[in-house]
């Protein structure tokens, strides 16, 4: 894995050529995310890969079947999988 | 067991501060039982289960000082005792008070140490770690009973310190206050005044559990009444959350200081007895400043005029008035059942022309008044 | 970002710092979304749950939660736990501790908090960074032998199992815990070159067993191995409500004498 943070030029590049299309449910909230990897690991669909600025990226959002296992097993909370927010909005907000 | 309000009954000491905190409202106490204080738990455990109050035997006494604080934060007055080894025991916990600034009163009835020592005896040894006995910079008030009916008003006035200063307050007293027997009218119940901690107004969202404020006492809420704050024996900053900005630092720590140092005239409690017009002036507290008022009608009696000062307030050390009123005076004479310990606190603070005399004893048994007496007629 | 937060956040409190403190792939932060979703789906108040802890990595986890929360010292987070309840008992008061905290310097207070049944939910994160040179013990046998009366191990690995477990321990009325077992890759994981955090999750994941295939095996077979799910579930009279009853009685026998 990369040890150097990426030149803001690749990082947009890279940000863009896998920005979340509209039907990814996996979201990852990079200020959060620390690059242990787990969630890559475990994906049991490899939606998901380290990018080189040691964050974990989604590179394959057609293939995630919302197992939300990522999302369970993020040590930072910085997985979320939208299908659970879709659900909760038409609940209401139960706060 | 209830206060027996405007009656006139013969109590002991330690009955006496269990009497005292009822009167003030205790309703959680926690604690392990060792002597000589025993007494307060086993009343407690008697009266509190009847009066909705909650009493507990924990496991040991860090468990008791925790439990006491837990609950301090859950709402309750709360309160445990012990004595020494207990003491020694809790000295962790009472720093997590000083810098959690949880309220709580801690009873300490002294006992000959060090360590397991003569566990039915009287001693002053724990003057001292009273004051410092926990690590690192923290204030501490510390009252000490002289009597039976002290034992009921200084417990009183502890718990109601340390609501409204925020902090742990130790009432310190001794094996033969904690069981001496004395008359005692009880005061009628209109007349105890009970304080209870400030609360706080602000909207939930905007409540910081360490606010400062110009008495340097923030108000304090408790858990489950809508604020939700956090408390941790980490330097914090006003949320109480941690941190190590030296600014945040210093502001907690000069608060902490500053709430004691900047009030110490409503903290600081003395009795004086003919010490103006003495030159010869008996320093004495807790069981010794019985010993030291009948010294003093003894040597009356052989025409010696010797005055008697004694602090209530163990800490904050009545600097102000031991300056003031015994620096001018030829021989100040401190009797102590311990090897010398508030006896510094006047060396510091008289000038090299007091000739500071010390009485000390170590065995486990009261210093008469004959002691006292012996050492006044050697310098008068 | 706000539209693609998750229901956990209502639960983090907004004014402090994230990224939380500890290191990538530490099981902790796992565990505290397993503990946000157990309150999620019991409807807890936030109002009404006090969340206490000790010293240690785990017990970093209070300050995080818009609870009542209480950081206190090591060791001690039970004894301060039994007196919030004590003080309170409408409080949902649930405990996190390390391995060390709970085991270590806390032994005593974890051993007499069985032995009481007093309702707190105990939640022991191992690490086994205390244990780490000398040899353990069964956490779950002798919080069972000592009184508790609901008793689970769970893995971060496992954490949908785990959500449950700490549901159920938190719905159990009386001393519950769960001992979670948890990846260190910064300290017991480096020293004992067991890989990052992803070979260590595998780790958790390749050796344990759950309490029923365990039954199955020898005790050659289930050397080394971890034991998951419920290894105990009874009841018994939970302290508050003993004490309460001990109050009712006290006072009936005072008015009595009254009379």
């Amino acid at each position: 894995m990369a040890q150097n943070a990426p030149q803001p030029e690749e990082a947009t590049e890279e940000k863009e050529s896998e920005h979340e299309e509209p039907r990814s449910y996996v979201h990852i909230f990079h200020e959060w995310c620390k690059g242990c990897g787990i969630c890559v690991a475990f994906c049991p669909k490899k939606v998901l890969e380290m990018g080189r600025d040691q964050k974990a990226h989604v590179v394959h959002p057609e293939l995630c079947i919302k197992c939300y296992m990522c999302a369970r097993r993020c040590p930072d909370l910085a997985v979320t999988v939208t299908e659970e927010l879709e659900k909760m909005r038409e609940e209401g907000d139960s706060t | 067991m209830r206060v027996p309000w405007g009656e006139t009954r013969l109590v002991q000491g330690n009955e006496a501060i269990a009497l005292g905190a009822l009167a003030s409202g205790v309703n959680f106490f926690a604690g392990y039982p060792i002597t000589p204080s025993t007494e307060v738990a086993e009343m407690l455990a008697r009266s509190l289960p009847q009066g909705d109050g909650a009493f507990i035997q924990m496991e040991d006494e860090i468990a008791s000082v925790s439990a006491v604080m837990g609950a301090s934060l859950a709402g309750a007055r709360a309160m445990t005792a012990t004595s020494g080894p207990g003491f020694s025991l809790m000295q962790e916990g009472i720093g997590f008070g000083c810098m959690a600034e949880i309220p709580f009163v801690l009873v300490d009835v002294m006992r000959a140490g060090p360590s397991t020592g003569l566990p039915t005896q009287v001693a002053q040894g724990d003057v001292m770690q009273a004051r410092w006995g926990t690590h690192g910079d923290h204030p501490a008030i510390v009252l000490c009973p002289a009597s039976v009916r002290e034992c009921f008003d200084l417990t009183v006035r502890a718990f109601n310190l340390s609501e409204t200063f925020r902090t742990p307050v130790i009432l310190l007293s001794d094996e033969v206050v904690g069981h001496m027997r004395e008359r005692v009218t009880f005061p009628k119940c209109e007349e105890v005044a009970v304080i209870e901690r400030p609360v706080p107004e602000t909207p939930t969202e905007w409540y910081e559990h360490y606010h400062p404020t110009p008495s340097n006492v923030s108000p304090m809420a408790t858990y489950g009444s809508g604020y939700r704050f956090h408390v941790t024996g980490l330097t914090h900053d006003r949320q109480g959350f941690p941190t190590r900005r030296r600014d945040e630092v210093d502001e907690k720590l000069a608060r902490l200081k500053a709430k004691i140092t900047r009030r110490l005239d409503e903290l600081v409690e003395i009795r004086t007895h003919d010490v103006e017009k003495s030159s010869v002036v008996i320093f004495a507290y807790g069981s010794v400043y019985r010993s030291a008022l009948a010294a003093q009608v003894q040597l009356a009696k052989k025409n010696k005029r010797v005055g008697v000062f004694r602090p209530v307030t163990l800490w904050p050390f009545p600097d102000m008035e031991t300056k003031e009123l015994l620096d001018d005076k030829d021989v100040v004479i401190v009797p102590e059942l311990n090897q010398g310990q508030l006896i510094h606190e006047i060396e510091r603070l008289t000038s090299d022309s007091v000739r500071v005399i010390p009485v000390q004893r170590v065995d486990g048994y009261e210093l008469t008044p004959e002691e006292i007496v012996s050492a006044a007629m050697e310098v008068m | 970002m706000p539209a693609q937060l998750p229901y956990e956040y209502k639960y983090l409190r907004a004014k402090k710092k994230f990224p939380h403190v500890w290191c990538p792939g530490c099981g902790i932060g796992i565990v505290m979304g397993s503990i946000i979703r157990a309150v999620d789906a019991l409807g807890w108040n936030k109002n009404d749950i006090v969340l206490v802890s000790g010293i240690g990595c785990t017990s970093r986890m209070p300050v995080y939660f818009d609870f009542n929360t209480l950081h206190t010292m090591h060791g001690r987070a039970l004894a301060f736990a039994t007196g919030v309840k004590l003080a309170n008992p409408g409080l949902k008061v649930i405990a996190v501790m390390g391995d060390g905290d709970a085991l270590a310097i806390g032994g005593n207070h974890i051993i007499h908090s069985a032995r009481r049944n007093i309702e707190i939910t105990s939640i022991i994160v191992n690490n086994y960074n205390y244990g780490m040179i000398e040899p353990g013990f069964d956490t779950c046998r002798l919080l069972d032998a000592a009184g508790a009366v609901f008793v689970a191990r769970g893995t971060v690995y496992h954490v949908i199992e785990l959500d449950g477990l700490i549901r159920q321990a938190m719905e159990k009325k009386g001393l519950s815990v769960v001992e979670v077992m948890s990846p260190c890759p910064t300290n017991y994981g480096r020293a004992n070159r067991l890989g990052g955090a992803v070979e260590m999750m595998k780790g958790l994941r390749d050796g344990s067993v759950n309490a029923a295939q365990a039954a199955k095996l020898s005790p050659e077979e289930l050397k080394g191995r971890i034991v998951r799910g419920v290894l105990a579930d009874r009841e018994a009279p939970e302290y508050t409500e003993l004490y309460a009853d001990l109050c009712r009685r006290a006072r009936e026998k005072a008015s009595e004498v009254d009379e």
